[in-house]
């Protein structure tokens, strides 16, 4: 019998039943599926929780000089609520990429329901320490999860820790990203896959760095949305 | 630069890659892991999964067995007399007769019989040998409480006190006091480990753990293991022979363990669902009430606990507490004051908690968390005090199980082997 790869518990039988019909997850049970909050009429550009059409963060990246010339719509999948947290926890600072695996059919599900074509994915890199502490980059497994062709052609330039700042600072550019020389991305529509989208700092650095190479479409893949 | 997991060790200082791969199977140093579905490949290797939690273990990590060793002074005493019954007696020197020996040894004695001070005179012999000793269990509430105490008993022994969280981690001493999980951090160190109430929780058929004490201690050190309420392994290792044992049936005040009555009741869950508390449960809270004695009721489960809390607290000075809950250790302090009467409470403060002078009831006793060893424990909370020794203890069920039969059976045996060796006044 399977377990629960986030509880540890066995999966409920009816829901091993429902999945054969690809409506359930055996690999989460469903107590634990219950606690994810999935995204759900907010922001239509990012995800985020607000009353209004678009958020504000979104108007910001709107207004901004550096990223007013490209527009990134965004596709998360949970809002980043205590358990949401504790999953990234255990993903991140345990370094258990197994859990990353609980998303597979989440993710199937997300391709089926947009029907991407023509999608090249590219994950957003993590500093060499942090991927030494770690053991894995958790975006370029979670871009694995798709099934879609991955372009690994990102580098981190600048080893500070992000999580640690505070929002408004993420805000503004640090040139944290660069991509690596003689890759041709030219016409491409790329989708940047992440594990959680909190400012969209990251996104829309990185969306630069594409715009300026020609990409003909930029999306964006996050597990969260805080 | 990838971070070095730290044993501390005896043997020669050395640097073991964490996971390692033999026969073409992975197995994990550091917890002993060999189950091939634990292990999972990430981007750099192939990691453990078992002992994440403290820290990541892995075929591209090391563990540095570092040599340490400590400081040890001319002669060890204890700062005041301990006063051991003769039964205690016969059990400490059986400890050091163990030790002396290097061989394994079961203390088997009932609840408020005096464990702990059963081991003074073996670690007090091991600490004038110059040998570094472990006491160890599964829960760190009883590293809290016996860390003071063994400061307080022990002179001039440098204490190290480990769990979690603690700020001793990777001090250096003679005695270290500490949970079975912090084991991890010792390879080949401890020359005696001495495991209080090994049928615990976590550390109950646990394998981890249990490796933990094997990689912890010297190959041929002794372990010392303290239980009231032995497991079915524990008495299978007793009855075949393979582990030698010392039964303690008596209280160190020397009068029986209180005798549980049980009480039956019906459809108790749902009665209290529908905020109404069962006659025969009212009136023995009321009585107490009235006799102003204080009174632990247990029950089986938080839902259980709350419901009954609120059906209660008009009438009784009640407060509910739970593992999980903030400022449980509070109350337990205005219980013990006196403050609050009554403590419904969850099997968290089924080991260990002693109050003088209280009676003790379960409620659903027929629910499954409470099995004989469970039961065993509870009653162990009755008449721990020598100017208190009788009290009242029921058990209300809405049927007699095995369990109540069996802890009822277990209670009767120990009172019984105490008074035919005349260890009773
Ligand atoms: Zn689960
Ligand atoms: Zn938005
Ligand atoms: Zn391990």
């Amino acid at each position: 019998m399977e377990k629960c790869l986030l509880c540890g518990q066995h999966t409920n039988n009816l829901f091993n039943y429902c999945h054969i019909f690809g409506l359930g997850n055996k690999l989460l049970c469903e107590k634990c599926l219950i606690l994810l909050e999935r995204v759900n009429n907010g922001c239509v550009k990012c995800g985020k929780k607000t009353k209004d059409i678009i958020c504000s963060d979104c108007l910001y990246w709107r207004n901004y000089n550096l990223t007013k010339l490209f527009e990134i719509v965004n596709y998360s999948l949970f809002y980043y609520n205590d358990f949401g947290k504790e999953i990234l926890r255990r993903i991140k600072f345990s370094g258990d990429l197994k859990l990353i695996y609980a998303f597979k059919n989440e993710i199937r599900l997300f391709i089926k329901k947009y029907r991407f074509k023509d999608i090249t994915l590219v994950p957003v890199p993590i500093h060499n320490e942090r991927l030494e502490e770690r053991g894995f980059n958790q975006s370029l497994y979670i871009a694995k999860l798709f099934n879609l062709p991955i372009l690994d052609v990102l580098v981190k330039v600048n080893n500070e820790k992000q999580s640690k700042k505070i929002k408004a600072m993420r805000m503004e550019f640090n040139n944290l990203f660069d991509i690596k020389p003689g890759v041709n991305i030219e016409n491409k529509r790329v989708m940047i896959v992440d594990d959680i989208y909190t400012t969209g700092s990251t996104v829309h650095q990185i969306g630069r760095l594409l715009y300026e190479k020609k990409v003909k479409e930029i999306l964006s893949f996050t597990l969260f949305r805080s | 630069m990838i971070k070095l997991l730290i044993e501390y060790t005896k043997d020669v200082e050395s640097k073991v890659i964490s996971v390692d791969k033999k026969n073409n199977r992975y197995y994990c140093r550091r917890c002993g892991n060999h189950n091939q579905k634990s292990f999972f490949k990430d981007q750099l290797g192939t990691y453990c999964r078992n002992c994440l939690v403290f820290g990541k273990s892995s075929t591209y990590q090391k563990i540095w067995r570092k040599k340490i060793s400590s400081e040890f002074i001319e002669e060890y005493c204890l700062k005041k007399v301990i006063f051991l019954s003769d039964i205690q007696k016969i059990a400490s020197k059986r400890c050091v007769e163990a030790y002396k020996l290097s061989e394994d040894l079961l203390i088997y004695a009932v609840c408020g019989a005096g464990k702990t001070e059963i081991v003074y005179e073996v670690i007090l012999k091991a600490l004038n040998d110059n040998k570094v000793i472990c006491f160890a269990t599964p829960r760190k509430d009883v590293v809290l409480e016996l860390t003071p105490r063994f400061k307080r008993d022990f002179y001039q022994v440098k204490i190290v006190s480990l769990y979690g969280d603690s700020p001793d981690k990777g001090k250096l001493g003679n005695l270290y006091i500490s949970t079975t999980h912090q084991l991890i951090n010792y390879y080949h160190y401890f020359d005696l480990i001495i495991i209080d109430e090994v049928d615990a929780f976590p550390y109950y058929n646990n394998k981890m753990l249990e490796g933990f004490v094997k990689k912890a201690k010297k190959d041929n050190a002794p372990v010392i293991l303290l239980t009231a309420t032995p497991t079915k392994k524990i008495k299978y290792l007793m009855s075949s022979g393979k582990l030698a044992y010392f039964i303690i049936p008596s209280r160190y005040h020397r009068y029986p363990i209180p005798l549980p009555t049980v009480k039956l009741t019906n459809n108790t869950l749902q009665k209290l669902n529908k905020n109404h508390c069962p006659r025969k449960i009212k009136r023995w809270l009321v009585l107490r009430k009235k006799n102003k004695k204080r009174v632990f009721i247990f029950v089986p489960s938080i839902n259980c606990g709350k419901l009954l809390e609120n059906i209660l607290k008009k009438e009784f000075n009640c407060r509910f507490v739970y593992a999980q809950m903030k400022g449980r250790k509070k109350i337990v302090k205005l219980f013990r004051e006196n403050k609050i009467q009554f403590i419904i409470t969850t099997t968290v403060l089924e080991r260990g908690v002693t109050v003088s002078n209280v009676d003790v009831c379960i409620i659903k006793c027929d629910d499954v968390i409470f099995d004989d060893r469970a039961i065993v424990q509870i009653v162990g909370r009755a008449g721990r005090d020598k100017y208190y020794p009788n009290s009242n203890v029921v058990l209300f069920s809405d049927y007699n199980t095995l369990a109540i039969k069996a802890a009822i059976k277990q209670i009767k045996r120990m009172n019984n082997i105490a008074k035919e060796k005349n260890l009773l006044r």
